[in-house]
């Protein structure tokens, strides 16, 4: 595969056609299956894993010709397939630069240490509740606080009041705070760049 | 939604790196193809972030949590912003606790036709809040921010690293894990000893202990900025303790 390769518009609308023929939602399976990828890759320690994901993507549309003509099945079962190359590739190069396992290395602890620091985000969460519908404020505080029994207790009966299964429950609590993380993530780069 | 405990089970082991190359592909597959599967992910992430901001994670679940989950910088982020939540979650219901209060006395001063009850009530408060009181000032903490750290055999002036805990601290308690050296034969019992930077040595009482690791437990109380370091000693089955050769050192900022 020639690593140069550059996605052309015409090879992206025929993978998009490849994935649906509906433009719309072919669209809409693009950023899913990119999404994906990139949570894959994280899931696997790659520092880089949204160049890995794109690489990925690009490998597929390289061959988009052959594989639309040739492949039965899911598409992101070939993306998957793809995924593991770049992976592998990834890990080979990586293997000559990486130092996290340096015996006696106290990396571990630091970068735990990193995370301890959190009023920045505190901040910004304070001003990104403020952002939130009265009803989902309610709900996403509500949702994590207490401890232990006293929490589940407490969700239980959040989600009794709602009429939902307490599962639909962690479901909703998850999607406003993915609202809230997005809001802090901009919220650090704004006071950031300032 | 398709998740079904199994499901939970099997992404929460992906999460902490605890699953064979061939079911963790099999995982990942799932996770390109249905969304219920990945959102399903989504979901355990988070709630394993908490899980770790505060405390609940086992000793294994910790060290797995360290050296596999928090290798990129988003779910640093991420823990960063679970640990901004969670402290905002218990100021919120401090806030709540400290407003209860007023309504109280507008029941007590609004109704003087039921001021016999009242004292009776009230009595019984002041005995049920003395108790708790009492009891409350030796209560175990709740929550905890964690540490962990590895044995040092270098001193501080040696320019040894030191880990950095930050004040005021969002938890009841600071929970810090002490990774035993692999040199060392496991001991019976572990005694460690806090020294600070005056000179100031205290035991530490231990909240956890397993083959590899021992975690003490410092309430916030009593966490002042300072360097600091730890000291181990391990009782062997002849009874006889003996210093863990090396150093734990943490700074309080």
């Amino acid at each position: 595969m020639n690593k140069e390769w550059a996605l052309t518009q015409d090879a992206f609308d025929r993978l998009l056609d490849w994935l649906n023929a509906d433009r719309n939602r072919a669209g809409i399976r693009y950023e899913e299956i990119r999404s994906r990828l990139i949570k894959v890759f994280i899931g696997r320690g790659c520092m880089a894993a949204e160049d890995l994901a794109d690489e990925t993507i690009n490998r597929v549309a390289a061959r988009i010709g052959d594989v639309a003509r040739d492949y039965e099945g899911d598409p992101a079962s070939y993306f998957y397939g793809v995924c593991q190359n770049v992976h592998f590739e990834y890990v080979r190069k990586k293997d000559v630069l990486d130092t996290r396992d340096f015996p006696g290395s106290n990396s571990v602890t630091l970068r735990t240490n990193l995370s301890d620091d959190c009023e920045p985000e505190y901040q910004c969460l304070e001003r990104c509740l403020g952002h939130l519908s009265n009803k989902n404020r309610d709900l996403v505080l509500r949702y994590y606080q207490g401890e232990k029994q006293a929490k589940i207790d407490e969700r239980k009966l959040q989600a009794l009041e709602l009429g939902i299964a307490v599962n639909a429950l962690r479901i909703r609590a998850y999607r406003i705070r993915i609202q809230l993380e997005r809001c802090v993530l901009d919220c650090l780069k704004r006071d950031g760049a300032k | 939604m398709t998740s079904t405990p199994e499901i939970q089970d099997q992404i929460r082991r992906y999460l902490l790196g605890e699953l064979d190359d061939g079911t963790r592909a099999e995982v990942e597959k799932r996770f390109l193809s249905d969304g219920e599967v990945f959102e399903e992910l989504l979901v355990a992430e988070d709630e394993i972030i908490d899980d770790y901001a505060s405390g609940r994670l086992d000793p294994e679940e910790r060290a797995d949590f360290e050296a596999h989950f928090l290798a990129t910088p988003e779910r640093q982020q991420k823990l960063r912003f679970a640990r901004a939540l969670h402290r905002h979650a218990m100021n919120l219901a401090n806030e709540r606790e400290t407003v209860k209060q007023p309504v109280i006395r507008s029941l007590w001063f609004g109704r003087p036709g039921l001021s016999w009850a009242a004292t009776t009530v009230a009595a019984l408060a002041l005995i049920v809040g003395t108790v708790w009181f009492l009891r409350s000032r030796t209560a175990p903490p709740k929550t905890f921010a964690t540490l962990t750290l590895t044995i040092n055999q270098s001193t501080r002036a040696e320019g040894a690293p030191a880990a950095m805990v930050k004040l005021p601290l969002a938890a009841d308690a600071l929970k810090i894990f002490l990774r035993l050296p692999g040199s060392v034969p496991p001991a019976s019992r572990y005694r460690v000893v806090l020294e600070a930077d005056d000179g100031e040595t205290r035991p530490l009482e231990m909240s956890d202990q397993d083959g590899e690791s021992i975690a003490v437990v410092i309430p916030a109380t009593q966490l002042k900025r300072g360097q600091y370091v730890l000291k181990t000693f391990g009782t062997g089955v002849n009874g006889v303790e003996q210093r863990i050769p090396g150093n734990y050192f943490f700074t309080v900022e």
